[in-house]
């Protein structure tokens, strides 16, 4: 079989999945969500389909992906589509069938030890359909995201779906543009003038080498970009402007953020601390949400949990039960939202987010001098040296600079404060493993792909955001 | 040229209106060092003159990998499994280490033999001649890592395999139906 019904199957079920659960009134941006909605559907369906111990078929994964779509198709249908939205979901597919036809006629794909373990890992999962010692020792250092996306490119004939970068970068494209452009519906440009500025930010952040090239790269870097900009970027537009039909795809978009990396629960933790502490959305909404994202994810956690070697270097026993009890902690955070004191604490979170990092930083600094310095060094080297990048740090800090004159928009701390923690938290991962070191491939350099699309964003409404709006705010 | 700015800057204070002229003229500079530089990247790339185009077989790509560990470990497991998959074979003691892989990827079934399996120098010449592919190994051993060159020769009939080596340290490795190594070893002083 070639790629494109696999690619395009995952399309459908996410078009299905935003018209039933996303944003109605936003016809473009919910087809554009459709493939990295899918794609975080349908490996989520393969993690616990693999927990739960059935077999891991491909006849028996697409028959259940086909009913999933249907029951979505069934759900919006009930919950009323508009004709337009129809035609532009066809409209939608049809190119997305065209551009996948396209795209996998040629391999362009840029592979590394990395990416090679990702297909062989993905490649066992789809053999062996369970999951094995073998592939439960190695789930414990690698995320498990991208083994499933991957796992699904041994039913092709090319037994890897070496086109899954690209066209989830692509697809990418038209998400950021069409986010940026409803993020811009509070300024005050006018319509033809948000147009051209959304245009202009896609192209620029599209343009920037480092996000050119993870987006032909077999990693987990873009897709860890690409979801927590859904995720975050979502999150705040629905506060904004006040629809919470935007809130579920968020979630899927941080439930697949979290099963990128085994570290990526924590980002995910932090971003979503960050944008709920201030929030104004039904609680009620939010803390079914924020109950699904963290059952999914902990179940997985607890998972490696009963399979993980004390000993491992990544994700031992404890390790990973802290991770989950963390995100219970979240799920209990949420649910006593309404109470006095939380609701007062909830004000000093950002500044209490900010302190922890920084405080960990100091200690980090203290007790490991010359480790931290060496990865500090050898991260600046990357940043402000290496080809992938160019002066594109340097740019973003005089863009920033600039931004600084302009009032902040509405909700501002999953970005204002969310960003630089998250520059720090990275900072903070080699107090606990080896330097970073210079080099295209060091872990460093690759995540810090993962806040550029947030961070132009930010930029974005925070510079066009008019003044008298904020205040409104 | 004046009246385009304050069109296109209007409204907002006047600290938004510098901000947004000054983003614009950053954002212009940004995209033109973006595309500057992809195409400085891209023309440094060997392949720039056409697409940067891979095969589209695992196997291929993984041999034609620039890591040495891809060349000789994924493409060999990959190699394997294509040539080998489901057939019993019998590997030196020091391929342990990686037996998770082996029989993973490989889906061969492997035992293990603490003696050192060499063909004679006799015989490895035309060893060499009759394989009807090649691959590599990477072998971590003595100081510094090792590519060795795996001859293989399979003969559809047979099942089981030897994995042997040749007579030098760290020299090629055979990959030869068992009873093809009983011949050359049985005469062998």
């Amino acid at each position: 079989m070639s790629q494109v019904p696999i690619l395009l199957g995952i399309h459908l079920v996410g078009l299905a999945l935003v018209a039933a659960l996303g944003p109605r009134k936003r016809p473009a941006l919910a087809s554009a969500l459709a493939f990295p909605a899918g794609l975080a559907f349908v490996c989520v369906l393969s993690l616990l389909w693999l927990v739960v111990g059935i077999p891991y078929r491909f006849e028996l994964l697409a028959s259940a992906v086909c009913l999933s779509t249907l029951a979505f198709a069934v759900l919006a249908a009930r919950r009323g589509v508009e004709r337009r939205a129809l035609k532009l979901g066809a409209v939608w597919t049809v190119a997305f069938a065209l551009a996948c036809y396209g795209l996998t006629r040629v391999n362009v794909a840029v592979l590394t030890y990395d990416s090679h373990y990702y297909v062989l890992l993905g490649g066992v999962v789809a053999r062996e359909g369970m999951l094995t010692p073998f592939l439960d020792t190695a789930l414990q250092e690698w995320g498990v995201f991208q083994v499933l996306a991957h796992s699904l490119g041994a039913f092709s004939r090319h037994q890897f779906l070496y086109a899954l970068p690209l066209v989830l970068g692509l697809s990418f494209i038209p998400v950021f543009g069409l986010t940026l452009w409803h993020g811009l519906g509070r300024s005050d440009l006018s319509k033809h003038r948000r147009l051209v500025a959304a245009v202009a930010v896609t192209a620029t952040l599209c343009t920037v080498n480092a996000v050119a090239y993870h987006t032909l790269y077999i990693h987990t870097n873009m897709a860890v970009a690409v979801y927590l900009f859904i995720a975050t970027a979502l999150l705040w537009i629905a506060d904004a402007d006040s629809d919470p039909t935007l809130v579920p795809v968020a979630f899927i978009a941080l439930t697949a953020l979290a099963l990128q990396r085994t570290e990526t629960p924590i980002v995910a933790a932090l971003f979503l601390v960050l944008r709920l502490a201030d929030t104004r959305l039904p609680r009620r909404l939010i803390t079914a949400w924020v109950a699904c994202f963290v059952a999914v994810v902990s179940i997985w956690y607890e998972a490696i949990a009963r399979f993980a070697s004390p000993e491992s270097a990544f994700l031992t026993p404890t390790r990973s039960r802290l991770v989950w009890a963390g995100l219970v902690l979240c799920l209990l955070w949420c649910i006593a939202g309404e109470m006095r004191i939380i609701r007062r604490l909830n004000r000093f979170i950002p500044a209490l987010v900010a302190a922890a990092v920084l405080l960990a930083l100091a200690i980090a600094f203290a007790t490991k001098t010359d480790h931290m310095l060496t990865s500090l060094s050898s991260w600046y080297q990357n940043l402000s040296s290496l080809e992938q990048w160019g002066q594109t740090w340097y740019l973003l800090a005089a863009m920033t600079v600039v931004a600084l004159v302009v009032k902040a928009p509405p909700f501002p701390h999953a970005f204002s404060i969310g960003i630089p923690a998250y520059l720090g938290g990275i900072l903070l991962l080699s107090a606990i493993s080896i330097p970073y070191r210079v080099g295209v491939g060091d872990s460093a350099n690759r995540m810090a792909v993962h806040v550029v699309p947030i961070i132009f964003f930010y930029l974005a409404i925070k510079v066009c955001s008019c003044e008298t709006r904020t205040h409104q705010a | 040229m004046k009246s385009f700015f304050v069109s296109v800057f209007r409204g907002g204070s006047g600290r938004q209106r510098f901000a947004m002229a000054a983003s614009c003229l950053l954002l212009a500079v940004f995209l033109v060092h973006n595309l500057v530089w992809l195409d400085h990247n891209y023309r440094r790339l060997p392949c720039w003159q056409s697409l940067c185009v891979s095969p589209r077989s695992l196997e291929e790509v993984a041999a034609q990998n620039t890591s040495k560990v891809v060349r000789g470990r994924f493409a060999t497991y990959y190699l394997l499994r294509r040539l080998a998959a489901g057939k019993e074979m019998t590997v030196p003691i020091w391929l342990e280490k990686h037996s998770d892989h082996l029989e993973a990827v490989t889906r061969i079934y492997l035992e293990y033999s603490s003696e050192r399996m060499v063909v004679p120098d006799s015989a490895a010449p035309g060893l060499r001649e009759s394989s009807t592919e090649t691959g590599t190994w990477l072998r971590r051993g003595g100081s510094r890592p090792l590519v060795q060159t795996l001859y293989v020769s399979i003969d559809a009939n047979a099942s089981s395999y030897v994995l042997a080596e040749s007579s030098a340290t760290y020299g090629d490795l055979f990959l030869i139906t068992a009873a093809r190594y009983r011949s050359l070893t049985e005469g062998a002083p």
